[in-house]
């Protein structure tokens, strides 16, 4: 580690890390409960594609 | 010959060195470890594969302190060395979702980003790539992002100014050579940013986060840093936010001011394509490489020059927008050879940093083989009052072969010029321009552009 990671912004960090976590899991359970009820699940759009590495524009 | 190169410094593991014409990276024994998991990992070849990370080749060149060195790398040289104050919003935005899409494809091969520097990224092809190869490191379960904190002054915080308040922010970033720091970021965006989930974190609440830790930190009391666990779901998540809160980020550009552009200029659409025609061919007479479009608009006249094999067009306008809708034309056309930046002719990025000397300014990079001048001459002689001969001079610094378009008082560009001002140019006229600039260079073609009072002047550098 040759930067300085700041000490506010390592604790910011250690919060926000918790918190979005916890809206990914909420997320992903969300996304399985829609599942459940819809069969056309693809929603991804082209911005969302923009560096996907699997069809990046970089390729 | 060998030299250190002034911009590397900061990382121990390793640093940039020029030998005669080539460009070498020694890796030192501290970053070892680091380099042969980058290698071995499989995450080298796979950010080379997604072209977002740039080539090196292993040699057996001697390094230059070989008590540290590890090993000699040569990477592929980029064509045209560019800064993120001179990028538009959209280059920027580009440069730091590559950034956070290299540090999670990292996260899946055990390494990290120990670093989010903007400078670290530079356009090849007209698509961003990651240059320094140093900067992943080996990846540790529970370690939190240091490069956070970077990533949002470099990156976040001017994209954020530029879209939030004025696009023209960016030049803060001339400034402070570490990115925007976040409490000025904090102070300078609007208030209603803070209901934007996104910039409410990772600037406002980051800022604040920042102020109170100095805060304690000068009372004495320990941080409790070094002992900090974040798990891995949690850096992906922090990732994840950073990108959506970029990719919300837009920037919005005032119709007006591009649209009607060529809308209001002395050309009928003969004359126009007339004068593309003009260009290409005189231009590509000349066989060349490098070129650079100064005063390029939104880059209409850039393409002609791409169209060039070989080529690679340097397209700079003062004006942010242009450059903007200029990037963003290039990319729905899928042009790679043609690079827009925004420089101000009568003010050219200096040389920043530690003794002036890590960034260089735009006077001192790559020399082009052709400098295209078209209707410039009166904004500069005109409207800033330069010297013919002064802009001569400056001019033959650039390039070899300069290709200049004379606007005379008679066009209506000149006279708006003039309209609100005295006319203290008595040396603006095509015999004045010819007599000036031939201090500097030797006229080789005269070519008045039908249909329109303009003329198309080509010199050649006379090495005075």
């Amino acid at each position: 580690m040759y930067i300085d990671p700041g000490t506010g912004s390592v604790l910011l960090q250690i919060i926000l890390a918790a918190a979005l976590s916890l809206g990914v899991v909420i997320r992903i359970f969300w996304k399985k409960i829609k599942a459940l009820f819809s069969k056309n699940s693809n929603t991804t759009s082209a911005e969302d594609e923009l560096l996907d590495p699997d069809k990046g524009e970089n390729q | 010959m060998s030299n250190k190169v002034a911009s590397s410094f900061r990382d121990p593991s390793g640093f940039m060195f020029t030998r005669g014409e080539k460009l070498f990276r020694q890796v030192n024994q501290v970053y070892k470890e680091d380099y042969d998991l980058l290698m071995s990992s499989g995450l080298y070849d796979k950010l080379v594969k997604l072209k977002w990370m740039v080539v090196h080749q292993e040699t057996n060149e001697s390094p230059l302190v070989p008590e540290i060195a590890y090993k000699v790398i040569e990477p592929n040289k980029v064509p045209f060395i560019s800064y993120p104050y001179e990028w538009s919003f959209s280059q920027l935005r580009i440069a730091a979702l590559l950034t956070l899409a290299i540090e999670k494809q990292s996260l899946n091969f055990g390494m990290s980003l120990k670093d989010a520097s903007a400078y670290n990224i530079q356009f090849v092809n007209n698509s961003p790539v990651l240059i320094d190869t140093l900067s992943l490191t080996k990846y540790r379960e529970g370690e939190p992002w240091v490069a956070y904190r970077q990533f949002c002054q470099h990156f976040l915080g001017p994209l954020a100014l530029m879209s939030k308040v004025d696009l023209q922010l960016q030049k803060l970033l001339i400034n402070f050579i570490d990115g925007i720091p976040l409490e000025l970021c904090s102070k300078l965006l609007p208030g209603s940013t803070r209901i934007n989930s996104g910039l409410m974190m990772h600037i406002h609440m980051h800022a604040s986060a920042q102020q109170r830790a100095n805060k304690e930190q000068s009372l004495g009391k320990n941080s409790p840093v070094k002992s900090a666990n974040i798990s891995k779901t949690g850096r992906l998540a922090l990732i994840e936010s950073l990108e959506s809160t970029i990719k919300g980020l837009n920037c919005k550009i005032n119709g007006e001011l591009w649209a009607d552009y060529y809308a209001n200029t002395n050309y009928s659409t003969d004359a126009f394509e007339e004068k593309k025609k003009l260009v290409f061919e005189t231009v590509s007479a000349l066989d060349p490489h490098m070129i650079y479009d100064l005063g390029a608009n939104t880059g209409i006249f850039s393409l002609e020059a791409a169209k060039i094999p070989g080529s690679l067009v340097i397209s700079s306008d003062i004006d942010p927008e242009a450059v903007e809708i200029n990037y963003q034309e290039l990319k729905k056309q899928k042009i790679e050879n043609v690079l827009p930046l925004v420089i101000d002719l009568t003010n050219p990025t200096p040389s920043i940093g530690w003794d002036n000397a890590e960034r260089g300014s735009f006077l001192t990079r790559e020399k082009a083989d052709v400098v295209m001048a078209l209707a410039l001459i009166h904004h500069l002689a005109i409207a800033n009052n330069l010297p013919l001969s002064s802009i001569a001079a400056s001019f033959s610094k650039l390039g070899k072969y300069l290709l200049l378009e004379f606007v005379p008082k008679e066009d209506s560009q000149v006279v708006r010029l003039l309209s609100s001002r005295e006319d203290i140019f008595p040396n603006y006229t095509l015999e004045g321009v010819k007599q000036e600039f031939s201090g500097y260079y030797k006229l080789i073609k005269e070519i008045p552009i039908s249909g329109s009072k303009r003329t198309l002047l080509l010199f050649e550098t006379s090495g005075k």
